[in-house]
């Protein structure tokens, strides 16, 4: 069942077609990677998903409803959440702040709530509370709640980026390269923290450029090159596909 | 109950005593009128605070928004309007200006929205000063009557002390409110990290209007209080110079704090009466001062003196509890 | 019929007088991609250089401009490296307040040397003409030619010399210019030099016009914010259209309409324009 619909995506800035008529679904429940060479749009997709960017044509869908140029905000509160390919977290805050930020648009009280402690803040303070709280023990930081982002090693942070944006309780989870530039323990932990992810019910959709790691990890593969979808399949399928062989995987790929 | 919250907040009740407790000490008036004044200005610089502290905007316009309350205050109350009515409505006046301002500027790149307010404020000034009829133009406003209460007239520098003193801790009680909540968070959110909060599901343009129009109504009810008690005002209310010295109250005192703006709203102008001598030279000396503490305490000097003393701390914890960090409370 | 030419010409003068300050502060936002808020003081300053050449020391018109402009460019370098340069990396506002200090103590240090009130710089070339029904005080055609020369001059060498195009390249990609070899730093230093250096120019001409006070520069940098924003950012085609579009704009409010509030012309077509379209007049997609 698709949950996420990307019908004839294309974004073009000047004189670059960053996306080119690309269309894949996400299925509920699955590990969804994007996979393909340096520049080859996958950052774009998701910055066009998630409404950073305006597609130039073509539509995206969630759970059927239209959400194709939505700004980022209220892309965030149908219900997809992100992260970036350079970490970006709240540095001048502590670890329990920021995920707070990311549950704060599960809450509804506004200026004159807070002003007033009314009960429906106060409701808001516990769940919010207990959502850090789970998030913490979710991802393993609960020994790191009030330290600041500043003092987490580069893994602990991108663990910590992945927490915030599950702190939103999204349906689904773009995952941009959550891995770059780690070492291979690190990189497991990380893989395995996207399994628990997956197992508790979220989609998610992964870039990622580390071969051995997709392979084990996606139920599926979409495979761009330069702005156009090569290929889209299982694992199996598309370690097969000449078309993506010749392109991207080449002879580096060890089965 | 009652002694637990005694024992955790008893500083700031010490605090409070000594503030409801200080004209009984105090009698000279011109001390009185300083403190007065800080008091006033700490108003002001509390809410710069909120807009550029917390939410990380250059609003650069505060003196501006600080006049509209002074003389939307001032025309009202020597029309006959209540005390008590014209402040609340001068300051909504000055939250609505602002809520028109921001919603063009707030969009864009900060680089816009300080170089608008910075305009603002020279607007503000000149259209006061053209106004005639309305506000007195250069000569300004005189003969602004002075709080009343019943038939209890604000004009000993007792009285005026607890007006204002209401409405310092009216304003802290607002500010911690807002400052300690997932809103408080939210405004630091987009200080810190505008496009990533929007992607959280923010709404970071609502934040910053809500942040500035609220920054505003303080800067306007500050404005009016002022009027208030000083009886006369003139365009200088919305001199630039104002804007300037709030801006280095917040930086000696500390940026993103409670205490700061307080701090440096009393300390500076303590600071000025015993650098008399330098007269002039003084506006030079806190220019450089700014800069030299924006470079090395971008938080402030009292932010800065915090996280050290945070910085110290830890290191002293985990010494004692061998390298396992404890537990530190958020605050 | 005369008034229409007369305001005309009036607004060419100060047209040329805001192009020539906003070319300078846009060069320099192009570089450094955020706005100098010292810079309308910095222009004061220069006119306060001159003034101080020519009553002090008894300096002619030209010599007096030739020291201010060796004066503010060396100040516009030490402004970029104390008060820009340590907070290159930091948040945009901590820049802002940076500046806020430096034009502080600019102010001030002229008010406690000069005094507050304005002063005169005699007119070199008090002479006038009549042209086509209009009176064209000589200072004011010197002015209007100057400013030209020294537009085209600045464009010469931005699109003709090494320096000029080496300019460009870091504001369009600083990491780019540093890798091909340029010496970013020393091209902050060259840029600064420039923009200070011609608003020392513009000053020095129009001082002799209108009367000099320490207060002449905020206001002057308010509007040359508003030419670049609305001309765009880095873009000195944009200032100097601006910048002349201003100046007629302004005197024909102020000779129509109200002579009080022609300064606040610049900042109500700024509030109109930035609600529709967010990024200036010519400003790009912030992605």
């Amino acid at each position: 069942m698709a949950l996420l619909r990307i019908n004839n995506l294309t974004k073009r800035f000047e004189g670059l077609m960053a996306v080119n008529d690309v269309t894949f679904n996400v299925n509920a429940g699955e590990i969804l990677a994007i996979i393909g060479p340096n520049g080859a749009g996958k950052s774009s997709i998701f910055n066009l998903i998630s409404g950073i960017l305006r597609p130039s044509s073509g539509g995206i869908h969630l759970e059927g409803r239209d959400i194709t140029g939505l700004k980022p905000h209220q892309v965030a509160q149908m219900g997809i959440a992100r992260t970036f390919q350079t970490t970006s977290l709240f540095n001048q805050l502590r670890v329990a702040d920021n995920l707070a930020i990311g549950y704060k648009l599960r809450t509804g009280s506004g200026f004159w709530s807070t002003i007033f402690h009314t009960p429906r803040w106060k409701q808001d303070k516990e769940k919010a509370t207990a959502r850090v709280m789970e998030v913490l023990a979710f991802t393993g930081l609960a020994n790191k709640a009030f330290d600041f982002v500043s003092t987490l090693s580069q893994e602990e942070q991108k663990r910590l980026a992945i927490g915030v944006a599950l702190a939103s309780q999204p349906k689904i989870l773009l995952l941009d390269e959550p891995t770059g530039g780690l070492i291979q323990e690190d990189t497991d932990k990380i893989t395995r923290l996207v399994e628990k992810i997956r197992d508790s019910g979220i989609t998610v959709c992964i870039i990622e450029h580390k071969m051995r790691m997709i392979m084990d990890l996606a139920d599926r593969i979409v495979v761009l090159n330069y702005g156009n979808k090569l290929a889209e399949g299982t694992p199996g399928e598309i370690s097969k596909n000449p078309a993506v062989i010749e392109a991207y995987l080449g002879r580096e790929y060890v089965a | 109950m009652a002694v637990k919250f005694i024992r955790e907040k008893w500083f700031y009740l010490l605090l409070l005593a000594v503030s409801l407790a200080l004209p009984l000490v105090i009698t000279d008036r011109y001390i009185f009128q300083i403190i007065i004044m800080s008091m006033v200005f700490s108003i002001a610089t509390l809410s710069m605070n909120l807009i550029l502290g917390y939410t990380g905007q250059a609003s650069l316009a505060h003196a501006g928004f600080f006049a509209i309350g002074a003389y939307g205050l001032g025309i009202m109350t020597k029309a006959g309007l209540s005390f008590w009515l014209a402040l609340p409505a001068a300051s909504l006046l000055s939250a609505l200006v602002g809520f028109i301002i921001g919603l063009p500027t707030l969009r864009t790149r900060g680089s816009y929205f300080a170089i608008v307010t910075l305009c603002f404020g020279v607007i503000v000034y000149i259209v006061i000063g053209n106004l005639v009829e309305i506000t007195g133009g250069q000569t300004g406003l005189l003969g602004i009557p002075l709080p009343q209460l019943g038939g209890l007239v604000f004009n000993t520098h007792k009285s005026q002390y607890y007006l204002v003193l209401a409405f310092l801790l009216l304003t802290l009680f607002v500010m911690h409110r807002l400052v300690y909540s997932l809103l408080g968070l939210g405004f630091m959110s987009v200080r810190n990290n505008e496009a990533l909060a929007e992607s959280l599901g923010i709404n970071t343009f609502a934040t910053k209007i809500i942040s500035f129009m609220t920054a505003n109504f303080f800067a306007g009810m500050a404005g009016g209080i002022y009027a208030s008690l000083m009886g006369s005002i003139s365009p200088s209310v919305a001199s630039f110079s104002h804007t300037f010295f709030w801006l280095v109250y917040l930086m000696l005192g500390g940026v993103a704090t409670l205490a700061g703006p307080i701090i440096g709203a009393f300390a500076i102008p303590v600071l000025m009466e015993y650098l008399q001598f330098l007269q002039e030279y003084r506006l030079i000396i806190f220019g450089a001062l700014l800069i030299i503490i924006i470079m090395y305490f971008p938080r402030g000097l009292m932010g800065g003196i915090n996280s050290l003393r945070d910085k110290l701390s830890k290191a002293y914890k985990l010494r004692k509890t061998g390298g396992k960090d404890g537990i530190t409370a958020n605050k | 019929m005369d008034l229409f030419f007369q305001q005309i010409f009036n607004g060419i003068m100060m047209g040329s007088t805001y192009a020539v300050v906003a070319l300078g502060l846009t060069l320099v936002y192009g570089i450094l991609h955020i706005p100098n808020f010292a810079h309308g003081h910095l222009y004061m300053l220069g006119a306060y250089v001159s003034f101080f050449a020519i009553t002090s020391h008894g300096l002619g018109f030209w010599a007096a401009m030739a020291v201010s402009v060796a004066v503010l460019a060396l100040l516009g370098i030490v402004v970029e490296r104390v008060v820009y340069r340590p907070l290159k990396d930091q948040p945009h506002i901590n820049s802002f307040i940076s500046a806020i200090g430096a034009l502080m103590i600019l102010e001030t240090w002229v008010i406690v040397t000069w005094g507050p009130q304005a002063q005169r710089i005699p007119n070199p070339y008090p002479g006038a003409v009549e042209l086509l029904g209009i009176t064209m005080t000589q200072q004011r055609l010197l002015l209007i030619v100057s400013a030209m020369v020294l537009i085209i001059l600045l464009q010469i060498f931005i699109k003709k010399t090494t320096p000029g195009t080496a300019i460009e390249a870091v504001a369009q990609n600083r990491e780019g210019a540093m890798l091909v070899g340029i010496n970013v730093d020393r091209i902050f230093s060259l840029t600064f030099a420039i923009s200070t250096g011609t608003a020392a120019i513009a000053a020095t001409l129009v001082a002799p016009i209108f009367m000099i006070s320490p207060a002449m520069g905020a206001l002057l940098g308010m509007k040359a914010f508003v030419i670049v924003i609305l001309g765009g950012l880095g873009s000195i085609p944009g200032a100097i259209v601006g910048g002349y579009f201003l100046g007629i704009v302004e005197a024909l409010g102020g000779g129509y309409i109200s002579a009080d509030y022609k300064d606040v012309i610049a900042f109500g077509a700024l509030l109109l324009i930035l609600a529709v379209k967010p990024n200036g007049l010519f400003g790009k997609e912030v992605a």
